[in-house]
C-alpha cells in the first residue's frame, strides 16, 4: 500500500510532518515506519476485508487480517451504517471521527480517522487504542512500548493513575482531617464537661471551704478560750500548789504578831496594876497625913507601888513594848505583802499592759519563797532602768514562778537534807534593739543541771524528769508557749550536768 | 522531591524500626511536617536531612540507608498505586530500565516539578547489562544500586550491582554493572 502524498497533509501516512501547503513531500514512510508510529492502524481493500494492520492491533486481535467489514472481530460503530467498501470510502471523504470496537471484547475501542489510499483502492484507519486506566491496559496485555512516544494515551493512563493516587491521598487526608476534627471536638467536649464539672466542684468546694472556715474560726475561738482557761487554771493550780508554803509564810508573822500582842496585853495589865498602886499612893498623899498612922499608911502605899513596879518588870515592858509593836507592824506588813503578791499573781488578767518585770520577779519570789527558802539563797540583780514591757503580767509571773520552782527543785536535788544551800540568781536587763529592744529575765541555779539529750525535749508537753507526783511536764511547755507564741519572745537554755542551769527569757519590749 | 519519596522514607523507617524511631529521625532532621503529601513537591534538602538523620538514629552508614531505600522504593511505589505502571514497563530488566525515561517524561504531566534522572542501558547480555545513570543530584549512587537490585528481583532475577564509573572519579555520569547471579 502506498500513501497518497496529496491527501490530507499532516495525517496521511505518506507525508512528512514537515510538509507545507503547495510543496511536495520530502519523505515517504515505509511499512516498518508506519507500524512504528501507528501500531494500531488497519486498512480495508475494495472487497471490504482487512488487508493490513499494525503490529499491536494484530497482537490484540489475532484474526483481524482478512476479516470482513461486517461481522468481523472489529466493527465500525461510527460513522453508522458502513457495510461496504464504498461506504468506507465515502465516509473517509466526509466524516472525521471513526470508532472501531471489538466484537467480543468491549475493552477494545479504537479512535481515529479514515483515509483513502493514494490509488483509492483501499481505505486506511489511522487511530489509537482508547484506554483510560492502567488496569485495562495491563489486562489487554499491553506495555508502554506498545504506545508510540507521541501517543497521548499513555500520558492519559499515567495521569489517570496519578489522579487516582491523588484522589486516594485526598480522601486519606480528608479522613485524617475528619478524625482529627472529631478528636478535637471530643476533646473540647470532654474539656468543657471537665471544666463544667470542675466549676461545679469548685463551687461546692468553695461552700464547703466557707463552712469549714467558719467551723475552724469557731473552733479557733473555742480553742483560744480553752487555752486561756487552761493557762489560768494552770496558774491557779501553781498558786494552789504553793498554798501550803504561802500559808506557812503567813503563819510565821501572824504567830509572832500574836505573841507580841499577848505580851503587850500582859504588859498592859501590869501597867494597870502599877497605875492602881500609884493612884493609891497619890490618894494617900492628898489626904494630908497628920498622924503617925497616916504616915505609916503612906509608906505602905509607897512600898506597894515599889513592889508592884518590881513585879511588873516595868523596865522590861517599857523596853520591849515598842519592839513588840514594831515587830508586829512589820509582821502585818509581811502578811499584807504576801496577800498582795498572791492577788497580783493569781489575778485572772487577760489583757496586756505595760508591766514592770522587776516587780514580776519580786512578786514571784515572795509567792515561791517557801519552795527555795530552805535549800537556796536567792540573789537578785535587777536592772533599775528596765523598761516596762507590754505583756500579760499574770502569764509572765507564771513563767518566772515555773523557772524559780524548777531551780529550787534542781538545787534541792543536789543539797537534799544536808543543810547545805545552793544559789538561785535572778537577773533582769535591757537588751537594746529595734522597737525598744528586749528585756531579759535570767533564772540561774546551781542545781543538778541537765544532760544534753534532755535539753531538746524540755519544752515538750508532758515531758518531765521529776519523780512521779512532783511534776506534770506542763510547766516548761506552758512557759514556752506563753513566751514564744503569746509574746513573740524566746527562751534560751544552757545547762551543765552537775553545775546547774540557766534559763533566759527574752521578751520584746513592744510585745 | 515529591512527597511520595519522603513518604517512602517514612514508611521504610516506621516499618523496620517503629514509629518512635521515625519521630526521632524527623526531630533530628529538624523536619516539622506532620504528613507528607505525595503529590506535593518538597525541597531536596528535606529528603537529604531525613536520610542523614535516619543514618544517625539507626546507627547505619548513609550509603547503607540509601541502598535500602533504593530497594524499598520499588516495592513502595508499586504498592502506592504505580504497580500497573511498572507492569506496563516491560517484561524484562533491560526493557524496564529503557522505559524509565519515557515514564518519567510522561509523569511530568502529573508531576510538573519532577526533576527525574536519566537512565539508559547498554551491553545487554544474558549474564549482565550496563546501566548509565545521569542525575542533577549528587550522592545517590547507593540508592541506584538498591533500585537496580530490586528491579532485577521484580523479574525474578538475583543481581549483583557494582558502581563501575562515578562522577566522584571524574566521569560525567555514573555507570553500574548489573550482573545476574542466577545466570
Amino acid at each position: 500500500m502506498t500513501a497518497d502524498p496529496d491527501n490530507t497533509p499532516g495525517t496521511s501516512p505518506g507525508t512528512s510532518p514537515g510538509t507545507t501547503a503547495g510543496t511536495a513531500p520530502a519523505v515517504t514512510l515505509d511499512a516498518a515506519a508506519l507500524n512504528a508510529i501507528c501500531p494500531f492502524h488497519l486498512a480495508w481493500d475494495a472487497s471490504g476485508r482487512v488487508v493490513q494492520a499494525g503490529p499491536v492491533l494484530r497482537r490484540l486481535v489475532p484474526d483481524v487480517l482478512g476479516s470482513p467489514l461486517v461481522d468481523g472481530p472489529l466493527r465500525v460503530v461510527k460513522p453508522h451504517g458502513l457495510r461496504r467498501f464504498d461506504d468506507l470510502r465515502a465516509a473517509s471523504a466526509s466524516a472525521r471521527l471513526t470508532i472501531l470496537e471489538g466484537r467480543d471484547d468491549d475493552r477494545l475501542r479504537l479512535r481515529g480517522e479514515l483515509v483513502p489510499s493514494a490509488d483509492r483502492t483501499a481505505v486506511v484507519f489511522f487511530g489509537a487504542l482508547v484506554v483510560s486506566d492502567l488496569e485495562t491496559a495491563t489486562a489487554l496485555g499491553l506495555s508502554l512500548r506498545d504506545f508510540p512516544a507521541h501517543d497521548g494515551v499513555a500520558d492519559l493512563l499515567l495521569m489517570a493513575r496519578a489522579q487516582a493516587t491523588s484522589l486516594g491521598e485526598a480522601q486519606e487526608l480528608t479522613q485524617r482531617l475528619q478524625t482529627l476534627n472529631q478528636e478535637l471536638e471530643d476533646r473540647v467536649d470532654e474539656r468543657t464537661r471537665s471544666l463544667s464539672e470542675s466549676r461545679d466542684k469548685l463551687a461546692l468546694y468553695a461552700l464547703e471551704l466557707e463552712d469549714l472556715s467558719e467551723r475552724l474560726r469557731a473552733e479557733s475561738r473555742e480553742r483560744e478560750k480553752v487555752e486561756e482557761d487552761l493557762r489560768l487554771a494552770h496558774r491557779l493550780e501553781a498558786v494552789g500548789q504553793l498554798a501550803a508554803g504561802v500559808a506557812h509564810e503567813i503563819n510565821t508573822p501572824v504567830q509572832f504578831v500574836g505573841d507580841n500582842l499577848r505580851f503587850l496585853g500582859d504588859a498592859l495589865g501590869d501597867v494597870e496594876r502599877v497605875l492602881a498602886a500609884y493612884e493609891g499612893l497619890v490618894d494617900a498623899a492628898l489626904a494630908r497625913p497628920g498622924s503617925a498612922a497616916d504616915v505609916d499608911g503612906l509608906a505602905e502605899h509607897v512600898e506597894r507601888l515599889r513592889t508592884t513596879l518590881s513585879d511588873a518588870e516595868m523596865d522590861f515592858v517599857l523596853e520591849e513594848a515598842p519592839r513588840a509593836v514594831r515587830e508586829s507592824l512589820e509582821g502585818m506588813e509581811r502578811v499584807s505583802s504576801i496577800v498582795r503578791a498572791m492577788k497580783e499573781f493569781a489575778h485572772p488578767d487577760v489583757d496586756r499592759r505595760l508591766t514592770d518585770l522587776n516587780k514580776a520577779v519580786t512578786t514571784t519570789l515572795v509567792v515561791a519563797r517557801n519552795e527555795y527558802r530552805d535549800v537556796a539563797e536567792v540573789v537578785t540583780d535587777l536592772d533599775e532602768d528596765l523598761p516596762q514591757v507590754a505583756c500579760n503580767p499574770g502569764e509572765i509571773n507564771q513563767v518566772v514562778l515555773t523557772l524559780v520552782v524548777n531551780a529550787a527543785h534542781a538545787v534541792q536535788a543536789v543539797v537534799g537534807n544536808s543543810g547545805a544551800r545552793g544559789t538561785i540568781t535572778l537577773r533582769t536587763r535591757h537588751l537594746p534593739g529595734p522597737d525598744g529592744g528586749q528585756v531579759e529575765i535570767v533564772v540561774e541555779d546551781t542545781g543538778v543541771g541537765m544532760a544534753p539529750d534532755v535539753l531538746p525535749r524540755i519544752f515538750d508537753p508532758f515531758f518531765t524528769t521529776k519523780a512521779v507526783g512532783q511534776g506534770t511536764g506542763q510547766g516548761l511547755s506552758m512557759a514556752h508557749a506563753i513566751v514564744t507564741t503569746r509574746h513573740r519572745g524566746r527562751i534560751l537554755v544552757t545547762s551543765t550536768p552537775g553545775e546547774g542551769s540557766s534559763f533566759a527569757v527574752r521578751l520584746p519590749v513592744g510585745a | 522531591m515529591y512527597g511520595l519519596v519522603n513518604r517512602a522514607v517514612e514508611d521504610l523507617v516506621t516499618n523496620k524500626f517503629g514509629p518512635d524511631a521515625w519521630a526521632e529521625v524527623k526531630s533530628r532532621a529538624g523536619v516539622d511536617i506532620g504528613m507528607f503529601v505525595a503529590m506535593s513537591p518538597y525541597p531536596d534538602a528535606v529528603t537529604y536531612s531525613l536520610v542523614g538523620a535516619a543514618s544517625e538514629v539507626l546507627g547505619l552508614p548513609a550509603e547503607q540507608v540509601l541502598e535500602a531505600f533504593g530497594e524499598y522504593w520499588m516495592q513502595y511505589s508499586a504498592r502506592e498505586g504505580y504497580g500497573e505502571l511498572l507492569d506496563l514497563m516491560g517484561n524484562d530488566l533491560p526493557t524496564f530500565l529503557a522505559e524509565l525515561d519515557d515514564v518519567h517524561e510522561r509523569l511530568k504531566l502529573s508531576f510538573p516539578d519532577l526533576v527525574p534522572p536519566s537512565m539508559s542501558v547498554s551491553d545487554v547480555t544474558d549474564a549482565s547489562l550496563v546501566v548509565h545513570y545521569r542525575s542533577d543530584r549528587a550522592g545517590l549512587a547507593p540508592f541506584v544500586v538498591g533500585l537496580l537490585r530490586a528491579a532485577a528481583a521484580r523479574f525474578g532475577r538475583t543481581a549483583e550491582v557494582t558502581v563501575t564509573r562515578s562522577r566522584d572519579d571524574g566521569h560525567d555520569h555514573e555507570e553500574f554493572l548489573v550482573r545476574y547471579l542466577d545466570a
